[in-house]
């Protein structure tokens, strides 16, 4: 699971193994195993409120392109290397 | 293992210029390394590291009870890097009453002593602690010194023996144990390359001339002086101007007198000798504790109190039945929550999940050893057994209950337990949380002089709601004679926490001690060298991450189940609460102004 690469067809959500909280737009996330904290910053703490609930890859970007003044190949770039971070540590899964 | 380096020297001795070289040695980057960051970062003598090990305060403990668990530290400490550790230390190399060295054989690969001329070490040491150079003398030729080891106030570090310079020198010339490294200062000065070079050989590193030159260009005094000047130097005394100061060989021709330099000279001829400071005829070469308190059998202290009845008091919104009576409490006749009893304690079947130096932990269940004092075992949040040590103070044995033994009660029953005190304005509360030495007892003694009530000192208690409680403490605050002092508070009639201290117990208003409170505010301690107190309001995730370094240590925490329980806690905390840094002058002259200051910011935010 921890070697699985991400592709836009995927779809993601929040794991089971955090609890996070938003404070002031930021959201910070404990791993429940880890013990490790997270400090998100705005883009990405508006990524972790979209995939809250299942959603593709592919219409998470094209909310984020909607939102943002980013170039489309950009955003899939860092979106992906992003998410596959997150997955790697456990706080999100593959539906 | 054996990976520890000591960077060991007497004060001022070119220790953190060392280190800075070091800093910027490992450092991979061009630019060079910050000076409040620099390798060894760590000091033999930190209590934050200390009490973050152990999981307990050593503001409680005495010297020589210190003194046994630093060892312990330093072995974890080892256990747990990859690396070499160099950590720094000024303490003389020492054996405890157990004739083990103070600095672990078994975790260490071997030490550095770096050594100057103490005609030089007097000047720039007394331009460090603001004193007359004079008095500096007088400290140097005391075999007996101590730094920081007065009782009678708490400072960031523990006690280190000095025992003077020669006494310092020769008793790292006579450690058997370890293989010690001897740098003098003024050839580090006159001849860089091969004694750094040396140095670092020594403790096993291997770099080229071209990587040291460049690492000594960046760490040149020249620009430990710049950086010093626009960022500040975390490591500098309170009170002085410069850290680094003149970094000169010999420059004490400028400062000392001709009788000072005599009666040094008188004093340490030998060891000056032997480093080749005086030839043998005796000519500059370089022009250029606490007492063992006595202490009461402790089973004539308990047999006073086993003749009379159990006692049940109130602390941080429970009921607890005592096995002795506690009269600084508040009494209860209620339904008693949690049950406190004199027993043995016998664990040898339980199959714990962490283990650390003091203590044992698993879910529901956590066992705490201080020897010379008592064995603590705490269950499910409803009960504590004391086992108590033969020759054991029995207020020793309360100040350890009431933290951090209670402290791990209320985690188990779901609360969250902060290092800090806390005080109420218009029926709300709020917490100064600090580690220790951080005066966040003496600024609510401040506070109260201002007409605030205390409501908790130490330990600041929050449950779940939004926004939280915060639970009533003891009714009394703990002050160093120092503190008092400053504050214009005599001692006189109070009752020292445990003998050997000179922390006393302050008693507060009883009557309005009963009630939670909803917390109002946060104020994160920090004390620190800048000339000015602010306080700084914190956003963002930042408030939860700073809130989080004053709980107990998150893997206890984990261990005991509640880790889910302290991210809830937090978090409604950080995102209901103002979540400020106060940073407080901690000087004389000014310190009135800061808890003015302070006690400002509190009404304006109760508007």
């Amino acid at each position: 699971m921890a070697s699985t690469k991400l592709g836009i067809n995927d779809i993601v959500t929040h794991s089971e193994d955090q609890v996070s909280t938003e404070i002031d737009g930021e959201v910070v996330l404990m791993g429940i195993e880890s013990g490790n904290y997270y400090g998100f910053d705005e883009i990405l703490s508006r990524i972790w409120n979209i995939i809250e609930t299942p959603t593709a890859i592919s219409s998470l970007i094209d909310q984020l392109i909607q939102e943002y003044d980013v170039d489309r190949n950009e955003c899939e770039t860092d979106v992906l290397s992003t998410l596959n971070e997150l997955l790697k540590d456990d706080l999100i899964s593959l539906q | 293992m054996k990976n520890i380096v000591w960077l060991a020297s007497y004060p001022k001795s070119g220790n953190t210029w060392f280190r800075a070289f070091l800093a910027n040695l490992l450092h991979e980057k061009e630019d060079p390394a910050d000076i409040n960051q620099l390798g060894g970062g760590s000091i033999f003598s930190s209590r934050l590291i200390f009490d973050n090990t152990l999981g307990i305060q050593s503001s409680d403990l005495l010297a020589d009870e210190i003194d046994q668990l630093r060892p312990e530290v330093y072995k974890k400490l080892s256990e747990n890097a990859i690396d070499t550790l160099f950590i720094k230390a000024h303490d003389a190399y020492t054996y405890l009453p157990n004739k083990q060295p103070l600095f672990p054989t078994e975790a260490t690969r071997g030490a550095i002593y770096l050594l100057r001329n103490p005609l030089d070490v007097a000047p720039s040491f007394a331009n460090h602690s603001s004193c007359e150079i004079d008095n500096i003398i007088r400290t140097m030729n005391n075999e007996n010194d101590s730094f920081c080891g007065h009782s009678g106030n708490l400072a960031n570090q523990l006690r280190q023996q000095l025992r003077g310079w020669s006494g310092h020198v020769e008793s790292w010339l006579n450690a058997e144990q370890i293989d010690v490294h001897f740098v003098r200062y003024e050839d580090m000065k006159s001849r860089p390359l091969e004694t750094f070079r040396a140095a670092i050989q020594f403790a096993g590193l291997n770099h080229t001339d071209d990587e040291i030159l460049q690492a000594l260009d960046a760490c040149s005094f020249k620009k430990l002086q710049q950086q010093e000047q626009s960022n500040g130097f975390r490591e500098k005394a309170a009170k002085v101007n410069n850290f680094f100061r003149k970094g000169e060989v010999a420059s004490w021709q400028d400062s000392l007198s001709l009788n000072q330099a005599k009666i040094l000279l008188q004093n340490h001829s030998q060891m000056m000798q032997q480093f080749n400071y005086l030839d043998n005829q005796g000519n500059l070469t370089f022009i250029d504790d606490i007492p063992q308190t006595s202490r009461q059998p402790i089973l004539k202290q308990l047999q006073i109190s086993q003749q009379k009845p159990q006692a049940s008091y109130q602390l941080y919104g429970l009921n607890i039945t005592f096995p002795f009576h506690f009269e600084e409490l508040i009494k209860t006749d209620a339904k008693a929550d949690v049950s406190i009893s004199l027993q043995s304690i016998n664990c040898q079947n339980i199959i714990w999940e962490e283990e650390s130096i003091c203590y044992k932990a698993k879910q529901g269940l956590y066992l705490l050893s201080i020897k010379g004092i008592a064995r603590y075992l705490i269950k499910d949040g409803q009960e504590i057994i004391i086992d108590i040590e033969p020759n054991a103070d029995l207020d020793a044995v309360k100040l350890m209950l009431l933290s951090p033994v209670i402290g791990i009660l209320l985690i188990q029953r779901g609360l969250l337990p902060f290092w800090g005190s806390s005080v109420i304005h218009q029926g709300k509360a709020y917490a100064l949380l600090g580690h220790s030495s951080t005066g966040k007892s003496f600024l609510a003694a401040g506070l109260k002089q201002k007409g605030f009530q205390v409501l908790s000192d130490n330990l600041c208690v929050l449950n779940n709601n939004t926004p939280p409680l915060v639970y009533p403490g003891y009714p009394f605050l703990m002050l160093w004679q120092r503190g008092m002092l400053r504050l214009g508070e005599s001692h006189d009639g109070l009752k020292p926490v445990r003998k050997g201290l000179k922390k006393y117990i302050y008693p507060l208003n009883k009557t309005q001690h009963n009630k939670p409170a909803p917390l109002a505010g946060v104020y994160l301690l920090s004390s620190h060298n800048k000339e000015e107190f602010n306080i700084e309001p914190l956003t963002g995730f930042q408030n939860m991450f700073k809130l989080l370094d004053f709980t107990y240590n998150e893997p206890l925490i984990r261990t005991m189940g509640m880790i889910k329980q302290r991210h809830k806690i937090a978090s409604i905390t950080a995102k209901t609460i103002p979540i400020k840094r106060y940073c407080y002058l901690d000087n004389k002259d000014s310190f009135q102004q800061s808890i003015d200051f302070l006690a400002q910011d509190i009404k304006l935010s109760a508007k």
